[in-house]
């Protein structure tokens, strides 16, 4: 390894692209895969039926920047409370943060954000969006 | 203000290309068509190649409309059936019909009461534990004299519900009219689940085939669910290419069972997706049509011309409906749907306008229906079979897509069939590259979405249309409630004994759909059923997304 001058080890951004329970469909999380991968992030991908608790546990396990939660089915202002929740009580709200995508209604920004998730994004928000969300997120982290 | 992206329009002479990646001319003359032989390559609508429809003159034009419907407890379901049938919701025949979907917690073989699926009871479909639930939402609707549509995947645990009421009421199974999805097989590659391996899902898609040509004549069960593929990210030319492989694959399992090819067309259908390249959705249609007719007659052995015909119904696309201005997803699926006609299209599902936001309110599902009785009613072009024949373009376009999809298909024959491909990740893999290059091209503006990278709504904290909210909680607890009393006054002895034959035939090589009718009668469980030919068929844990599939083979 090269002797770096750098003062701070720089590591890539690591994201779980998460699905809970039977909400299937993984069109968003696949090309959220390769598009994230390709702009240097790492992704984890937590497989379907999963449950917050199983999400975060995955998210701490792998030391993720953000978790991705991808709701088809409109359960997401319940499953972003509950691991939110979960995120609180293992002290890790800090360092990881929740985003969520998928087929959410305007009335529910306010509400997601008021309990801190970081980003919400509906169907078709263009992939270099949600790149600049995590750099953006990322910059003011580490101010 | 609506914001503008740089990027510029293509200019006139670059090469253009159809949604799905065709090359397109700028205009088309009767030089472009000169190979096509008419007799040959598109014959009279009703006539082989069926390129211009499976029924000769009008027929061919009628279509039945059926939205995909279903939420809340079965009660609220079969409320909204009600409230649809009263504004024609009908099957290709003009029959009172309509489509319903399940709950994903019933579709995935899990029970309300399960506690990990909690958050999902009742959304986006009815739960159905057991007949009494299937009783409850078909209350007020015969059995007889409508077409019962269920979208339901094998195990056709719904589909042996209603066997089991019409025996309880004495009527005949072969009375039953309807269809089934019984398509397992395009979850891995659409939805991105596998209920049960590969190999096991073909099986069980056999097992109802075979119990439909005994006994249940008229009820189309091999219902391949292209749309859910195409919605997943296919282009048109795979969809259909994927779609038909898996037919031939279901094909061919029956027939090493000793189905009789000519009994088995009968009971076969496609279900398809309309998008918005609107000739590209019309060459899709007559393509597919040509194909399988080929193929069912050449490679089959099919010899009734009656067993060429590819049945198609359509839904039109739900992921081409964004949150931005939503009214106009009223337009994009009203032109799909036009698009679905031409094309020839027997069944039509219109898709809610709300589709970004939340399950359809009562207001866009009447929408969706009523705009598919506008094109019935006052457009005309229900009048005449294949009206777009003979257009330079529409010709050529058509030829280019079969051999698009020929070339698909030999690809997968090479692999050895659809299983083998969607084995390998070959499938996967070619529809993550679509997607991906999809992305990209939105992102730079290569393709334009209006009110998405182009002519976008001011930002607004309010939803533009009204939302349909459903909070499954009343509905887990209601459910777990009837489950509780369910299990507490069946007859304890007899659920043992038919899980316990199930099971057996389950590991064996056994008939299934008989136990399933017979179980269903004396109130065993949807994870009773499911959660007997997990254990024995195995789970299928492969539906993780394998990290090189936008990669490439």
């Amino acid at each position: 390894m090269m002797a770096g001058t750098a003062t701070k080890a720089t590591r890539k951004v690591r994201i779980l692209l998460a699905k809970a329970g039977p909400d299937t469909h993984v069109r968003g999380l696949s090309i959220l895969m390769s598009r994230l991968r390709d702009a240097g992030m790492e992704t984890i991908y937590t497989g379907l039926y999963q449950t917050p608790e199983s999400i975060v546990a995955a998210a701490v396990q792998e030391d993720v920047d953000f978790i991705f939660l991808s709701s088809r089915l409109g359960r997401h202002v319940a499953l972003a409370e509950e691991i939110m929740a979960l995120l609180k009580e293992k002290w890790v709200d800090d360092r990881i943060k929740l985003a969520v995508g998928g087929v959410i209604p305007k009335k529910d920004f306010a509400r997601l954000k008021k309990m801190g998730v970081t980003g919400v994004f509906q169907p078709h928000t263009l992939t270099h969006k949600v790149i600049e969300f995590v750099n953006d997120e990322i910059k003011s982290k580490d101010k | 203000m609506a914001k503008e992206k740089k990027k510029q329009s293509p200019p006139p002479q670059e090469q253009r290309h159809t949604a799905g990646g065709i090359p397109v001319k700028s205009v088309y003359t009767p030089g472009d068509i000169e190979d096509l032989d008419y007799k040959r390559d598109i014959g009279d609508p009703g006539e082989y190649p069926f390129t211009r429809g499976i029924y000769s003159g009008a027929r061919g034009v009628v279509f039945g409309q059926r939205p995909v419907l279903g939420y809340g407890l079965p009660e609220e379901t079969n409320k909204r059936i009600k409230y649809l049938l009263q504004f024609g919701m009908a099957s290709p025949s003009g029959m009172p019909s309509y489509n319903l979907t399940m709950d994903m917690t019933s579709a995935y073989g899990f029970d309300s009461d399960d506690p990990r699926m909690a958050q999902w009871v009742g959304v986006n479909g009815p739960p159905c534990n057991s007949i009494v639930d299937s009783e409850m939402i078909l209350e007020g609707i015969p059995i007889e004299g409508v077409y019962h549509g269920a979208l339901s995947y094998a195990p056709n645990w719904r589909v042996a519900h209603y066997i089991a009421i019409a025996d309880n009421r004495n009527i005949p199974r072969s009375n039953i009219i309807g269809a089934t999805l019984n398509d397992s097989l395009h979850g891995p590659i659409g939805e991105g689940v596998h209920l049960f391996p590969p190999r096991g899902c073909l099986r069980l898609i056999v097992d109802t085939l075979k119990f439909v040509t005994e006994e249940m004549p008229y009820f189309r069960a091999s219902d391949v669910q292209a749309y859910s593929s195409r919605e997943a990210g296919c282009t048109a030319a795979q969809e259909a290419a994927f779609a038909i492989a898996d037919q031939m694959e279901v094909v061919k399992g029956c027939l090493e069972k000793g189905l009789d090819i000519d009994e088995l067309s009968k009971h076969l259908t496609f279900f398809f997706a309309c998008y918005s390249d609107f000739f590209e959705e019309v060459a899709k249609f007559r393509a597919a049509r040509k194909v399988w007719a080929q193929i069912m007659r050449e490679r089959f052995g099919a010899k009734s011309d009656k067993s060429l015909r590819m049945r198609i119904q359509v839904k039109t696309s739900a992921s081409t409906l964004p949150a931005q201005h939503p009214l106009l997803n009223i337009f994009r699926s009203g032109a799909q749907a036009l698009s679905a006609v031409f094309g020839g299209a027997s069944g039509l599902n219109i898709t809610c306008m709300d589709e970004a936001f939340s399950a359809p309110t009562e207001e866009s599902a009447r929408v969706a229906l009523l705009t598919g009785k506008v094109i019935e009613h006052e457009t005309g072009i229900a009048n005449v079979a294949d009206p777009l024949a003979g257009s330079y373009y529409v010709e050529a376009l058509t030829r280019d897509m079969e051999q698009a999809i020929w070339d698909y298909i030999g690809k997968i024959d090479e692999m050895g069939g659809y299983i083998s491909a969607l084995e390998r990740g070959y499938l996967q893999r070619e529809i993550a590259a679509v997607n991906v290059k999809d992305s990209l091209d939105l992102d730079s503006g290569e393709r334009i979405i209006v009110g998405l990278n182009k002519f976008e709504p001011e930002d607004s904290e309010v939803d533009p249309i009204e939302i349909f909210d459903q909070d499954p909680t009343p509905t887990v607890k209601e459910m777990t409630r009837r489950l509780e009393q369910l299990r507490a006054l069946r007859d304890k002895g007899r659920v043992q004994d038919l899980l316990a034959q199930f099971r057996e035939a389950a590991a064996g090589d056994g008939f299934l759909m008989p136990i399933m009718v017979e179980a269903a009668k004396a109130h065993c469980t949807t994870s009773e059923i499911f959660g007997t030919l997990k254990e024995t068929l195995g789970e299928d844990k492969s539906c993780l997304i394998p990290p090189d599939w936008a990669k490439g083979a």
